[in-house]
C-alpha cells in the first residue's frame, strides 16, 4: 500500500511511468476489475431475474443462458392482482419531482442568505440546519405520524411531499452555500451599485451563476425522496403510496412473484444509474455535505 | 421462502368451539327465498365461465366500477390472484386486489382506520383480529337485513365468530382450524395409531425421524414472530389452557363477555410449561431450517415428503392434493390437534373474512356490500376449492360431492365440528392478542435456539404480557 | 468565518442613507432563509418536542382508550428491556462490522484506483452505481441470491466446494450476509471519499518528504495519514450515522430473525410503535436514539467547524 502510494504520486507528477507499471500495473487492474465486478453483479441478477421466466428463477444451477421474457414486466405493470405499478410509479415521480422542487427553490434562498448575509446567530442556525440531515427517519416516525394523522393528510401526496422537503432542506442549504461563497463578490457588489435590490441580485445574479449546484443537488434530493422507505410505508398506503410501499408488498410465500418485483426494482433503479453516472463529478461533494471536495 | 415473519397465513382463531352443537346452523328462517334472489341479482349465476365471457354487463357485480381489497397472502386470496382476469370478467369491472403479508397486512389495516376516508373498500380480517378492529368496522347486520342475506347456509362457528357485541364486523370467506396431518402410509408401514396426544406425537416423530433419507418426524411453525407466538397459545390449548385467565366452561373457556380480571396472562402455568417443553422436543424431530419454518414452508416440506406430520391449517391442504407431483398427494390423514395430559381433543378455529371500514366514503358501501355477497357466495366458494383453497364455510358447499373429491379435508373438519372439537378461545379476540403473539414468538424462539430454559421462557413471557396488560389499564 | 469578506453589510454602511439599506438587508435575510426555517421548526424541531411528550404516555395505535400520561414509565420499561438492549447490541455490532469492513476496504481500494493507468477512471466511475440504489431493491437482490435453495451466492459457494449455507437463517450467519449487503453498497462510496481526499493531497508536501529522506512507510504513517484524517472521519460518521438508522435490508432480508440476531434498533422501534403497536414505547426509543445520533451528529458538525475555520 506505501508502496502504491508513493508510486501513484510519482505517476501523478508524471515520472518513472513505465518502470513501474509491470506487476503492480497488473495487479491494479486485477483488483480494480473484481471489485467493480462485484459493484455491479447484482444489477445484472436484478435485470436478468426480471427477464427470466419463472421456471428460470428457480433452477439450480443458475441459468446463465436463457431466452429472455418480458412476461413479468408485463405482470407488474398489466396484470398482477392489485394495482398496477405504474400507479405507484407515477407517485413516486410526482412526489419525488414536486419535493425537489420545494427543497431546491426554499434551500437556494436560505443558502444565498447563508453565504451572503450575517445576522445573529447564523452559525448556529447553519450547524443546527446540517445536523438535521443525520436525523434518523425512524426516529421521527411516531411524532411525524401523529401530526400527520392530526391534519387530516394521512395517504396524501402532500404530506409526503413535505417530509421529504424537510429531509432534503439540509443538503441543499450546504451544497449551495458552498456555490454561493464560491461566486466573486465583486459581481453582486456591482449589481448592487447598479440599483438591483438584493433579492433581484439573488434571483437574476447570483442563481444563474450556481446552475450546475443547483442541478446536482436536484438530482440528489430526488434520489434521496425516490428512494425514501419508511415514511411513504407508513404515511401512504393506496392513493399517494410510492414504489417501495409496492416492493415493500413483497411477500416470499408467495414464491410466484420474484420475477414481477425484479421487474419493478429494475424500474426503481434504472433512472438512479442514469443520474448518479450523471453525477459523478459531484456525487462525493454532495454526499459529504461539501466536507470533502 | 426462509422467511419467517414475512407472510402468514393462515392464523386463525375463533369462534367455533364455545358452542360444539353449534354445528347446525341457527334457525334464521328470513331466507331461502331472498338468497335466491339475491343470488340472481348480483348475478353471480353468472360465475360460469361461459358466461362471464359477458364483460361488463349492466347489472353485473361491478357493473364498470372498481373495487378496492386489502387481502393477505392467504390461499383464498392467492386463487383470486390466480383467476383475477376471470373473475373481473365475471365481476364486469375493475378489482384491486392488495395482498400483502400478515404483518404488513395487520400495519396496513391499523393505519388505513386512522385515514380520514378508507383507502379500500374491503379488508380481510383474521379471526382472532375483531378485538382489535372492532371500533373501525362496520356493522353488516343493517345490510343483512336490508339485502336478505342468507346466513343459515354459514357454519355457525365460522358466522358468530365473526360477531362482537351482536354486531356482524364480518362475512366468512376462509374460516378453517388448525388440524395435524399424517402421512397414512408412513404410520401404516411402522405400525403406528393416527396421534391422539402430544406423546404420541413425539413417540411418532422420534420413530419416524430420518428412517427414510430426508424425512422429518414434524413440519411446524417455529419461526420467529407470529408463527411461533401462535403456535404456542394453539398448542397450550391442546394442554387446556387459555392464553389469558377466561372464564371456564363444561368445554373450555368462554370469550363472550371478557372482562379486565380475564386480562391476566396465563403463561406461566403448568400448561404453558408443558407446551414449552412440548415444543423443545419436537425440535429433535424437525426438518432443517425449522426455525424459520412457518405457515407455508411447512406444509411445502411436507407435501414434498420432507416430513411424516405437520401441524396445518386445513384449507392449505390444496397445496398437495391439488399437486399431482406432491408426494404426499391423497396419502394423509388428519386429526384434530394432539393434546396433552387431561385436556380435552380441541383444534383452534380461524382463518378469514371480508368486512368493510367504517370510514370508507358512504356511497361505496352497497358495492362493496355486493361484492362481499358475490366473493363469498357458493359459487364462488365452489370455485375457490378447484384452484387451492380447501375450505368451505358454507354447508352447501362442503357437501358437494365435487369438493369433497379436490378436498377431502372438507369432511373431516366438518366432523371435528359436529363433535365440537374446533375452539376459539385459544386466541381470544381481545386487542393484545397481537402483542401477546408477538411476545411468545420472541420469547419461545430464543428457547427454542437455545438461549433460555423453558422455566425461564415461560416466566419471562409472563412478566413481559403482563407489563402489556397493566399498560393498557385494565388491572 | 469569511463573514465579513462576503457580507454586503460593509459596503451599504458608508452611503448615507444606510439606514433604509439596512432595513432593506435586514428583510432580504428573513425572506431568504425564514422559509426553509420554518418548514425545518415544523418537521424537526417540533416533533422532538412531540416525541418527548409522546414518550411520557400510554398511547397505542387504532386502539378506542385514549392515551394516558406515563411519566417516565417508558423509559423505565425500555430499561429492563431485553429485546431492546439485544437490539442495540445488534446495531453496534452491526455498525462496527459493516462500517469497519467499508472503512478498510474503501481506503485499499482508493490507492488502487489513485493512479492514471488507462481505463481505471472508467472503472471507479462504474463502482459508483451502488451507492444510491434504493435499498429496498439492494435488499430484494440479495435476499434472491442468499437463497438457500437457488440463490446465486450458494451456487457460487458450492461450485467452490461448499454445501449449501442458509445464509439468511442461520444466527451470526444472518447479521453478516447483511453486513456484507451493506458493505456492496457503501465500499464505493467510501472508496470516493478517499480517493477524492487523496488527489486533493499537495504534491509539494511529498516531494519535502523525500527530500528530507523519510521512506515509504514513513511517508505513509507521518504524511499521508495526517493529511487524510479528517476525510477519515467526516466518512466514518456519515456511515456510522447512516448505518444506525437503515432498516430496509432487515425489512428484506430478515426481519430481525433468527432469535433477534438482526433485529437492530431501528426494526425493533417500527415492529413496536406500527405493528405492535405501541407509539409510547417507541418515543421512548426514539428519544433514545435522537440522543445517540445528536451526539454522532455534533462529532460531525465539530469536524466541519474546524475546517471551516482553517479555510
Amino acid at each position: 500500500m506505501t508502496v502504491g502510494l508513493v508510486r501513484s504520486k510519482d505517476l501523478k507528477a508524471g515520472v518513472r511511468r513505465s518502470a513501474a507499471a509491470w506487476p503492480i500495473g497488473t495487479l491494479r487492474y486485477l483488483v480494480a476489475a473484481i471489485f467493480t465486478g462485484f459493484c455491479l453483479f447484482p444489477f445484472y441478477v436484478i435485470v436478468t431475474t426480471a427477464l427470466k421466466t419463472e421456471t428460470a428463477i428457480f433452477a439450480w444451477p443458475p441459468v446463465w443462458n436463457f431466452k429472455p421474457t418480458l412476461q413479468s414486466f408485463y405482470n407488474a405493470l398489466f396484470v398482477f392482482g392489485g394495482r398496477s405499478a405504474i400507479f405507484y410509479l407515477i407517485n413516486s415521480v410526482i412526489i419525488s419531482a414536486v419535493s425537489t422542487f420545494v427543497a431546491v427553490v426554499l434551500g437556494a434562498m436560505a443558502a444565498y442568505g447563508f453565504a451572503r448575509f450575517s445576522f445573529a446567530g447564523k452559525r448556529h442556525l447553519a450547524f443546527w440546519i446540517l445536523s438535521t440531515r443525520f436525523a434518523p427517519p425512524v426516529a421521527f416516525i411516531v411524532p411525524i405520524y401523529l401530526m400527520v394523522q392530526k391534519a387530516g393528510m394521512l395517504d396524501s401526496h402532500i404530506a409526503l411531499i413535505l417530509i421529504y422537503t424537510a429531509m432534503n432542506l439540509s443538503l441543499v442549504i450546504w451544497i449551495l452555500r458552498g456555490f454561493f461563497s464560491e461566486i466573486p463578490i465583486e459581481i453582486e457588489e456591482a449589481a448592487l451599485v447598479d440599483g438591483y435590490s438584493r433579492l433581484q441580485i439573488f434571483w437574476r445574479v447570483a442563481l444563474p451563476l450556481v446552475r450546475p449546484g443547483i442541478v446536482s443537488t436536484a438530482i440528489l434530493s430526488a434520489i434521496f425522496s425516490w428512494n425514501e422507505f419508511l415514511y411513504a410505508m407508513v404515511l401512504t398506503q393506496s392513493k399517494a403510496a410510492t414504489l417501495p410501499v409496492y416492493l415493500a408488498g413483497f411477500s416470499n410465500s408467495m414464491g410466484l412473484a420474484w420475477g414481477e418485483y425484479m421487474a419493478v426494482g429494475t424500474m426503481a433503479v434504472l433512472p438512479i444509474l442514469i443520474f448518479t453516472f450523471a453525477l459523478q463529478k459531484h456525487l462525493v461533494r454532495g454526499l459529504t455535505f461539501g466536507a470533502v471536495k | 421462502m426462509k422467511q419467517n415473519t414475512s407472510t402468514r397465513p393462515l392464523p386463525a382463531v375463533t369462534v367455533w368451539e364455545a358452542k360444539p352443537q353449534s354445528l347446525f346452523p341457527r334457525k334464521r328462517h328470513s331466507s331461502l327465498l331472498s338468497l335466491a334472489l339475491v343470488g340472481v341479482s348480483i348475478g353471480f349465476a353468472t360465475l360460469n365461465a361461459h358466461a362471464a365471457a359477458a364483460t361488463g354487463q349492466a347489472g353485473s357485480v361491478l357493473d364498470g366500477q372498481t373495487i378496492r381489497i386489502l387481502a393477505i397472502g392467504d390461499p383464498v386470496f392467492q386463487v383470486m390472484q390466480k383467476i383475477h382476469d376471470d373473475m373481473e370478467k365475471m365481476a364486469g369491472g375493475k378489482i384491486e386486489l392488495d395482498v400483502r403479508p400478515f404483518d404488513v397486512l395487520h400495519q396496513q389495516v391499523l393505519l388505513n382506520a386512522q385515514n380520514p376516508t378508507s383507502s379500500y373498500d374491503i379488508i380481510a380480517i383474521d379471526l382472532p383480529q375483531f378485538g382489535e378492529y372492532k371500533s373501525f368496522l362496520l356493522d353488516l347486520n343493517p345490510l343483512i337485513k336490508q339485502t336478505g342475506f342468507d346466513t343459515t347456509d354459514f357454519h355457525q362457528a365460522a358466522w358468530t365468530g365473526a360477531q362482537v357485541g351482536g354486531k356482524q364486523l364480518g362475512i366468512p370467506i376462509q374460516p378453517h382450524p388448525e388440524i395435524l396431518a399424517y402421512r397414512k402410509d408412513l404410520f401404516e408401514e411402522a405400525g403406528l395409531q393416527p396421534p391422539v396426544t402430544t406423546d404420541d406425537v413425539l413417540a411418532a416423530a422420534k420413530k419416524l425421524h430420518n428412517s427414510k433419507p430426508g424425512l422429518a418426524g414434524i413440519a411446524w411453525n417455529a419461526a420467529r414472530g407470529t408463527p411461533l407466538g401462535q403456535t404456542f397459545i394453539q398448542v397450550m390449548g391442546s394442554f387446556g389452557q387459555a392464553p389469558i385467565d377466561l372464564p371456564r366452561t363444561d368445554h373450555g373457556f368462554s370469550i363472550d363477555n371478557i372482562k379486565p380480571e380475564n386480562m391476566k396472562p396465563m403463561i406461566d402455568t403448568p400448561a404453558g410449561l408443558a407446551t414449552a417443553k412440548y415444543l423443545k422436543a419436537l425440535m429433535d424431530y424437525s426438518p432443517p431450517g425449522i426455525l424459520n419454518m412457518a405457515w407455508d414452508e411447512r406444509v411445502r416440506v411436507f407435501a414434498q415428503g420432507g416430513a411424516a406430520m405437520t401441524y396445518i391449517w386445513s384449507g392449505r391442504s390444496a397445496i398437495y392434493e391439488l399437486d399431482p407431483q406432491a408426494t404426499a398427494r391423497g396419502k394423509v390423514g388428519y386429526v384434530v390437534h394432539p393434546h396433552g395430559p387431561n385436556a380435552a381433543p380441541v383444534s383452534p378455529l380461524g382463518g378469514w373474512n371480508l368486512g368493510i371500514p367504517s370510514n370508507v366514503d358512504k356511497s361505496r358501501i352497497p358495492l362493496a356490500w355486493k361484492v362481499i355477497t358475490w366473493l363469498t357466495s357458493p359459487e364462488m366458494m365452489k370455485e375457490y376449492t378447484k384452484y387451492g383453497d380447501c375450505v368451505s364455510p358454507r354447508h352447501s358447499v362442503s357437501q358437494d360431492p365435487e369438493v369433497v373429491m379436490h378436498c377431502p379435508v372438507v369432511p373431516v373438519v366438518d366432523e371435528m365440528a359436529s363433535k365440537g372439537e374446533l375452539a376459539d378461545w385459544q386466541r381470544p379476540p381481545v386487542p393484545e392478542l397481537q402483542q401477546i403473539v408477538d411476545v411468545l414468538g420472541s420469547v419461545m424462539h430464543e428457547m427454542l435456539a437455545g438461549k433460555r430454559t423453558p422455566e425461564d421462557a415461560v416466566k419471562e413471557s409472563q412478566q413481559q404480557i403482563d407489563r402489556i396488560m397493566r399498560k393498557a389499564g385494565y388491572y | 468565518m469569511e463573514a465579513s469578506r462576503t457580507d454586503y453589510f460593509s459596503l451599504g454602511e458608508p452611503k448615507p442613507d444606510s439606514m433604509k439599506l439596512a432595513v432593506e438587508r435586514r428583510r432580504a435575510t428573513w425572506l431568504l432563509i425564514a422559509p426553509a426555517f420554518v418548514v425545518l421548526l415544523g418537521l424537526n424541531l417540533f416533533p422532538i418536542v412531540y416525541a418527548l411528550y409522546i414518550s411520557c404516555h400510554y398511547w397505542m395505535l387504532a386502539r378506542p382508550q385514549p392515551p394516558r400520561f406515563a411519566g417516565l414509565s417508558n423509559y423505565q420499561e425500555l430499561f429492563f428491556d431485553a429485546r431492546f438492549r439485544n437490539s442495540v447490541l445488534v446495531s453496534l455490532k452491526f455498525i462496527v462490522l459493516a462500517v469497519g469492513i467499508e472503512m478498510l476496504l474503501g481506503f485499499g481500494l482508493a490507492f488502487v484506483f489513485n493512479t492514471r493507468l488507462r481505463g481505471m477512471a472508467t472503472l471507479r466511475k462504474l463502482t459508483l452505481l451502488p451507492s444510491l440504489v434504493m435499498p429496498l431493491v439492494v435488499g430484494l437482490v440479495w435476499f434472491y441470491m442468499f437463497n438457500e435453495n437457488f440463490g446465486i451466492v450458494n451456487w457460487f459457494w458450492v461450485v467452490l466446494g461448499g454445501t449449501r449455507v442458509p445464509f439468511l437463517t442461520q444466527g451470526a450467519l444472518a447479521l453478516l450476509s447483511i453486513v456484507a449487503t451493506d458493505v456492496w453498497q457503501w465500499t464505493p462510496f467510501v472508496m470516493l471519499v478517499f480517493f477524492a481526499a487523496l488527489q486533493a493531497l499537495p504534491e509539494y508536501v511529498y516531494e519535502a518528504a523525500r527530500i528530507d529522506g523519510l521512506s515509504g512507510s514513513q511517508i505513509f504513517f507521518r504524511v499521508t495519514l495526517p493529511l487524510l484524517r479528517p476525510a477519515i472521519l467526516i466518512v466514518l460518521i456519515i456511515r456510522a450515522v447512516d448505518a444506525l438508522r437503515s432498516l430496509e435490508l432487515v425489512f428484506m432480508m430478515t426481519k430481525g430473525g433468527p432469535a433477534g440476531d438482526t433485529e437492530v434498533l431501528p426494526w425493533y422501534l417500527y415492529t413496536t410503535g406500527f405493528m405492535s403497536p405501541d407509539l409510547g414505547y417507541a418515543a421512548a426509543m426514539a428519544v433514545l436514539m435522537l440522543a445517540l445520533v445528536t451526539i454522532l451528529s455534533q462529532l460531525f458538525v465539530r469536524q466541519l467547524e474546524s475546517r471551516e475555520v482553517t479555510r
